[in-house]
């Protein structure tokens, strides 16, 4: 069992990886912890600012779009954002998203509004997420597969880590 | 049941029988990067702690984003590159070589029913000679250096009929920003998407690659054109194996079917800031252009540069707008040296930037000045996708770019 609970950051459909950091950013820094402080920089301005680990994402349709750098996951994790809430997600970004263990959670956002609390509960079952100003409760359906192990034990890293360490060790014995 | 081209290479790769929504992990052919993706990629590769890369002569890494290397940081990011060569006997491809998707062609990576992986998203371009060519993030692309393997969701297939001929004056491009309009910026999501049909003849092959690097914009997976006769002649000609032909069954099942008569397709231009933004380009004729960018990933060809020769030869005028060149390749820069292109195209007021990715993503040289208004032959028109967000940009063909960076304004390109 999961639970979290965050305050909304609610984005529009279409947000890009260059709008969620620019390319030109990329220059100076791969560093996500120094990125942070461009997040969304073209298309809301002092969002860096707002956005902390209590903060949540919530988007429109086809978030994280464009190019797959993905650094535009990794400036999001930095921010201590755990979770993102969109209409959907474009297909590197979800991939990206599950890898570095951010929950991408597709579902209907178009009810949540900035500021709004939303608690977000998982079992191995569904996930339910409920908007705290409007008491709308939404079932989503669980991870599973390749995705579940992957997102279960925090990310693509600890994954082949853990993969390889049993490799390591069946070829020892 | 029958099988799409990508459920049939995706059952190949992973030694099952393969169908879309199924989650496999399939053997990789080859795998690509750059100096975008890359330093990223091999910080994952450090963390995740192999110590060992599976097939090193089968990954390329190419410098092509931030070249000629600007600042002593970007410097130390190469230097990673480096390192990782050295250390794990990777290929590298050094600044000035070109695109990767350019130049992973040149190199003979990609060939019909392959699988390839690369961090960058217009990977897809490979498609156009039956490759599944599929853009991931640096963290995915870590675990295949590592395995040599990747785990994928068989994806559904749109599929694309494409009939009857181009018009005089319109190309690859125009029919990428055609489909992209139908589709939309999310219209093939987790899709792939299937060409077919007795059009596809009339493209060339540098159309071929246009169009499906441009559909990485509707967000697919992939895309695949047939291997016809002008691809397998392609392939003799050019001493790559052909042995490898997939094709779709007859009774496969596809999420969606698209119709494309190139009869009906005019020269299209992308309006900002999404290049699924397109209008025909009569509609937004005179409107004033600042600068034009001839060159990337899209459309940095032989052929790209060929239709611009023929346009700037047909006009005694030098260009109106600043105009900047990037051949996609060293090899097409010295082909467009002997052909006299760069000579004519020098004359008559352009800059030529060295083979890479150039101002396309802000990375290189090449930024806009507030209030301008760009017209590229990218696939990209973001707010701020060169690096000013003050700057508007506006996508088309080659041909079009050069009738426009010689009337000053968005110009039809004249049909003789």
């Amino acid at each position: 069992m999961f639970e979290y609970s965050g305050k909304a950051i609610c984005l529009g459909d279409d947000i890009n990886t260059d709008y969620i950091i620019s390319s030109r950013r990329k220059k100076d820094t791969i560093n996500p912890d120094e990125l942070v402080q461009y997040i969304m920089e073209d298309i809301r301005p002092g969002l860096a600012s707002e956005i902390n680990k209590n903060s949540l994402i919530v988007a429109g349709e086809n978030f994280g779009c464009g190019s797959a750098m993905e650094v535009a996951v990794q400036v999001l994790k930095s921010a201590g954002i755990q979770i993102i809430l969109a209409k959907s997600f474009a297909r590197s970004y979800y991939r990206n998203s599950v890898n570095n263990g951010i929950l991408p959670i597709e579902m209907d956002t178009s009810e949540i509004r900035e500021g709004d609390i939303v608690q977000v509960s998982m079992d191995d079952n569904r996930i339910l997420v409920t908007d705290i100003r409007t008491n709308m409760v939404t079932s989503c359906p669980a991870f599973n597969g390749k995705i579940k192990e992957i997102l279960s034990i925090g990310g693509i890293v600890p994954y082949i880590r853990q993969k390889e360490s049993k490799c390591q060790n069946s070829e020892d014995e | 049941m029958g099988k799409t081209i990508a459920e049939k290479i995706f059952s190949s790769k992973s030694q099952t029988d393969a169908y879309a929504g199924d989650i496999i992990t399939a053997q990789v052919d080859y795998i690509l990067t750059n100096d975008a993706s890359g330093p990223l990629s091999i910080d994952y590769f450090q963390k995740m702690g192999a110590g060992h890369v599976t097939n090193p002569e089968r990954i390329f890494a190419f410098i092509d984003h931030y070249v000629p290397c600007p600042n002593n940081k970007v410097a130390g990011l190469h230097q990673m590159l480096y390192d990782f060569r050295d250390t794990y006997n990777i290929q590298l491809l050094e600044a000035g070589q070109g695109i990767a998707h350019q130049v992973f062609d040149e190199l003979k990576c990609v060939a019909p029913g392959r699988l390839l992986v690369g961090g960058d998203s217009h990977i897809t371009t490979h498609g156009y000679l039956g490759s599944l060519a599929i853009g991931v993030g640096a963290s995915d692309l870590a675990s295949a250096m590592i395995s040599g393997e990747l785990w994928f969701k068989v994806p559904q297939t749109i599929i694309v009929d494409i009939t009857g001929r181009l018009n005089r004056g319109v190309s690859g491009k125009d029919v990428a920003l055609y489909l992209l309009k139908i589709l939309g910026s999310n219209g093939a999501n987790y899709k792939a998407i299937e060409f077919r049909g007795n059009g596809i003849a009339d493209l060339t092959m540098d159309d071929r690659k246009t169009i499906c690097n441009l559909a990485t914009e509707s967000c697919a997976k992939c895309a695949i054109m047939p291997i016809d006769e002008r691809a397998i002649s392609y392939c003799r000609d050019r001493g790559l194996p052909y042995d490898d032909i997939v094709v779709s069954d007859e009774d496969c099942t596809y999420c969606r079917e698209i119709h494309i008569d190139l009869d009906k397709v005019p020269a299209m231009i992308s309006l900002p800031c999404s290049a699924d933004n397109a209008v025909p380009v009569h509609e937004k004729i005179g409107l004033a252009i600042d600068m034009v960018v001839i060159g990337t990933c899209t459309n940095g060809r032989i052929d790209d540069f060929a239709a611009v020769d023929e346009i700037i030869r047909m006009s005694n005028s030098n260009f109106k707008t600043e105009t900047l060149i990037i051949p996609a390749s060293a090899t097409i820069y010295n082909q467009m040296i002997e052909r006299g292109y760069m000579q004519r195209l020098v004359s008559k007021g352009a800059m030529i930037l060295p083979p890479g990715c150039g101002p396309c993503c802000g990375s290189s040289p090449g930024t806009p000045r507030d209030g301008f208004k760009v017209l590229s032959t990218a696939n990209r028109n973001f707010l701020g996708r060169m690096g000013n967000v003050k700057a508007e940009i506006y996508l088309a063909s080659p041909i079009t770019a050069a009738a426009t960076a010689l009337a000053g304004c968005v110009t039809e390109a004249e049909r003789g």
